[in-house]
């Protein structure tokens, strides 16, 4: 027995042995959320594959165990791509796992996040029966949106067995500029390309250097880059940051992510990548607590905390009533609390 | 509690005044734009303020009365048809925008202003808000994020669900929840998906603040003609295939530009069997660029005519037609069913073909009026209602349309919803077991069921009286079972 029947399988089982099961696609984000000790493994990565594929209709049906190396280079081939810079962080990242993890790359408030591609997914819930939903078109109102409310659910509500994608056409062209300026100028720069049409597609300030990617046919990059009067950096640069590999990740050992607003003041970190035309920061080994320093408008995640990860939250806590409403959508998918439990909030058991 | 109940009427108008009672103003809201499905409300409210819509939700789950919330009333399916025992929720009062914020281009506005208002409220700063369904001068925010609502522009700007950043909602208990943020995402599962497109059935949209556009610093319109439909048809694909992504590619077959060219005078080409309206943006040499790939995609298709019109007011008028396609089409028929399917781009042409052999075989009209580069088609059945069996015929036409939709995999709906008019087709779409799921959505939300019962999902029993269930991979589920 193999796929999804067999995940099926798996799942009953776990559920009549009351035996919770961590579902893992490559394996490769361990180091977000919590995830519990001694649980069975039930691996994605043998379901892997394209099932439909019609460059012309801009949609990708994929299963989810796919590597997105591999599905990105199959788009490439024709000319397409994901627009959301689904982030890689090794070779075996899967387009499930993305999803799952509801991660977007440095496109995202230029191109739109994960959610915003996903047209459909075909779940395992858990009683073993498989479901579509959404589907395979661009436009679909049908019953509620299901397939957007487990992208970024960790997998806590079923398995996500196979996913349709939005693709967009890859851009004739592009081009890193970088220039050497303050924080305030970056952030106008920023803002000045976003209150026009451009061809801005990533946008990122570290270390005194505001780094932009620019997307689009020769003219419109063109017309951009002059405007800039910067110097041609490398665009290998987002896929690093994307997957959190650049140096200051990888030496940092407390890393925390703050989702904020764009115009929220600048606090006085020692040091920080600032993403997303700064409304996603990347704090490293920061001296005080973000937690209490923080009081914006948006949101914190501990990304890596090897030092505590089994004692503190990994995500900024709901609100009482949200997490009641949490709790009833989690136990509607998963009554018996099988799938990834507290990957989410631990000790909701989301 | 019956709604006639003079008690509950009396803390109803201890929360506010505005309440309406006598059947003849109840009647002005009897139905939305799905004017075949019609019902009296038993009382119509009209709060001012969140608190109001906190109170009444309150009272209405206390007292386990329906409440239909309600904002412009343009929606096609029926989604804000009153319950006969139950409040009608008119918003129609908050219509304001609240606050434009420029620096992150966002505007905060209440859930009954209109979709143009807000692109109208912003214009003068040089933005706008990009999804633009064809009701946009009459239909509110609140209902775009109901229904999910897409336009003319979804294909390179998204519906509504990609341009909301954050919304305020008042749960059935009356507790009002905020859903999103400023920023790009929030903690916990994404609650803001789920509620667009959930017809109003898990909570009442109170405050909506929507992401802004740049204009785009120019946009030409490219209006072309064909001798058939098919070759229209496979000038859409072409453009995509070709690495295009057009601001907006509609199609308009010959009956629903004589349609429309009698009744706005466009300049349409009254002789062609289709026509496509294809909207570019962008600067002025990306779109020379542009027009030049789209003109040798449609020529090669058989295009008879290509005028491209850069003028705001040619522009305009251009799009006029179009938008006013539903109406004209009201002209020449004494009514009308618009539906409302996806399929995959690639079926355009057959399910085309076919939609016009129902037509022989219904012995009514169609007009063809959509959105042809998402795949979403609109087919306008044109009936007489005053006329024997001409409405049964119409449904029973609509309903072959949808089921060859989701034959050819695409979708019963692809931007109006559901509501009260393919609950019997959701059947079809679904299974038990996903049917299951949404119907836990709605409990986890909405314990006793108070919002908008009855529409979006059917029941289990509904689709056994329809006599068709969702049959996955050719087997039915537990197949020792008892059929209800």
């Amino acid at each position: 027995m193999e796929g999804i029947d067999a995940f099926a399988e798996s799942i009953k089982k776990a559920g009549s042995d009351g035996s919770p099961i961590q579902i893992k696609g490559g394996g490769t984000k361990g180091f977000l959320g919590y995830v519990a000790e001694g649980l069975q493994v039930l691996t994605t990565q043998s379901y892997a594959g394209v099932l439909d594929y019609h460059p012309a209709e801009l949609i990708v049906r994929v299963k989810a165990g796919t590597p997105v190396g591999t599905l990105d280079n199959l788009l490439r081939s024709e000319g397409q791509m994901l627009a959301f810079d689904p982030p890689v962080h090794d070779a075996t990242s899967t387009i499930g796992g993305v999803v799952s993890a509801g991660l977007s790359g440095s496109a995202r408030p230029y191109r739109g996040a994960a959610r915003d591609h996903l047209l459909g997914a075909g779940m395992v819930l858990h009683d073993g029966a498989y479901c579509e939903f959404g589907g395979q078109v661009m436009k679909n109102v049908a019953g509620y949106d299901v397939s957007r409310l487990v992208c970024g659910a960790y997998g806590t509500l079923g398995l996500l067995a196979d996913l349709s994608l939005k693709v967009v056409p890859a851009p004739e062209l592009e081009k890193t500029i970088t220039r050497e300026c303050s924080s305030d100028v970056a952030r106008e720069t920023v803002k000045l390309l976003c209150n026009r049409v451009s061809s801005l597609s990533a946008s990122c300030y570290s270390g005194g250097t505001l780094s932009v990617r620019l997307s689009g046919n020769e003219q419109a990059v063109k017309a951009t880059e002059e405007m800039l009067e910067g110097n041609l950096g490398d665009n290998a640069f987002w896929e690093q940051l994307d997957a959190q590999a650049l140096p200051a990740f990888q030496n940092a050992v407390d890393v925390w992510r703050l989702s904020t607003d764009a115009d929220e003041p600048l606090f006085d970190y020692d040091f920080a990548i600032l993403d997303w035309g700064f409304a996603q920061r990347w704090l490293f080994d920061p001296k005080s607590d973000p937690r209490v320093g923080y009081a914006g408008s948006g949101h914190w995640t501990r990304v890596r905390h090897d030092k505590d990860r089994f004692e503190a939250e990994v995500f900024q806590p709901l609100s009482a009533l949200e997490f009641a409403l949490h709790r009833r959508l989690k136990s509607t998918f998963d009554p018996g609390g099988i799938f990834n439990p507290g990957r989410m909030y631990r000790k909701e058991g989301l | 509690m019956p709604i006639n109940n003079q008690d509950f009427i009396k803390r109803l108008r201890a929360i506010t005044s505005d309440i309406i009672t006598d059947e003849e103003r109840l009647a002005v809201y009897e139905s939305d734009g799905l004017t075949a499905k019609k019902q009296l409300p038993g009382v119509v409210v009209i709060p001012d303020t969140i608190e109001q819509v906190q109170a009444i939700t309150a009272l209405c789950q206390s007292c386990e009365v329906p409440l239909v919330p309600r904002g412009a009333g343009t929606g096609l399916s029926g989604g804000a048809m009153p319950h006969h025992e139950g409040v009608l929720l008119v918003m129609a009062r908050f219509n304001q925008v609240l606050d434009v914020d420029t620096s992150t281009r966002t505007a905060t506005v209440q859930p009954g202003v209109t979709n143009l208002a807000i692109s109208e409220a912003v214009s003068n700063l040089g933005l706008y808000y990009a999804p633009d369904p064809s009701s946009q001068i009459a239909c509110t925010i609140g209902g775009n994020v109901a229904e999910n609502s897409g336009g003319v522009h979804c294909l390179k700007y998204g519906l509504t669900v990609h341009n909301v950043k954050q919304l305020k909602v008042v749960l059935p208990g009356g507790e009002l929840m905020v859903v999103g943020g400023k920023g790009y995402d929030t903690p916990g599962y994404d609650l803001l998906a789920l509620m667009h497109g959930s017809e109003g059935m898990l909570g009442i949209v109170v405050e909506v603040i929507v992401q802004l556009l740049p204009k785009p610093p120019d946009v030409a319109v490219i209006m072309a003609a064909f001798s058939n439909v098919i070759d229209a048809a496979n000038s859409v694909s072409g453009v995509i295939s070709a690495g295009l992504l057009p601001a907006g590619l509609e199609m308009m077959d010959k009956l629903a530009i004589q349609a429309a060219e009698s009744f706005v005078g466009a300049g349409y080409p009254e002789a062609a069997e289709a026509m496509l309206l294809c909207e570019l943006d962008g600067s002025l040499e990306e779109l020379e660029e542009l027009i030049e790939s789209v003109r040798a995609v449609f020529e090669s298709n058989g295009c008879i005519t290509f005028t491209v019109a850069f003028d705001a007011l040619e522009r305009q008028k251009l799009w006029l037609g179009r938008k006013a396609a539903f109406p004209a089409v009201g002209r020449i028929a004494p009514d009308y069913y618009c539906m409302d399917g996806t399929i995959p781009r690639r079926e355009l042409a057959n399910v085309l073909q076919a939609i016009t052999d129902l037509s022989h075989k219904y012995e009514l009209q169609v007009a063809n009026v959509f959105h042809a580069a998402d795949g979403n088609l609109h087919p306008l059945i044109l009936y007489d209602a005053n006329d024997g069996d001409q409405l049964t015929r119409a449904e029973a036409f609509g309903s072959e349309i949808l089921a060859l939709c989701l034959e050819k995999g695409g979708t019963i709906t692809g931007e109006h919803g559901v509501g009260i008019e393919k609950i019997n087709e959701m059947c079809l779409q679904f299974n038990r077991d996903e049917l299951g799921i949404f119907h836990g959505i709605k409990n986890a939300f909405d314990h006793y069921g108070i919002l908008n019962p009855g529409k979006g999902i059917p029941t289990l029993s509904r689709c056994a009286e329809f006599g068709a269930m969702h049959v996955h991979r050719g087997e039915e589920r537990f197949p020792h079972l008892d059929r209800f």
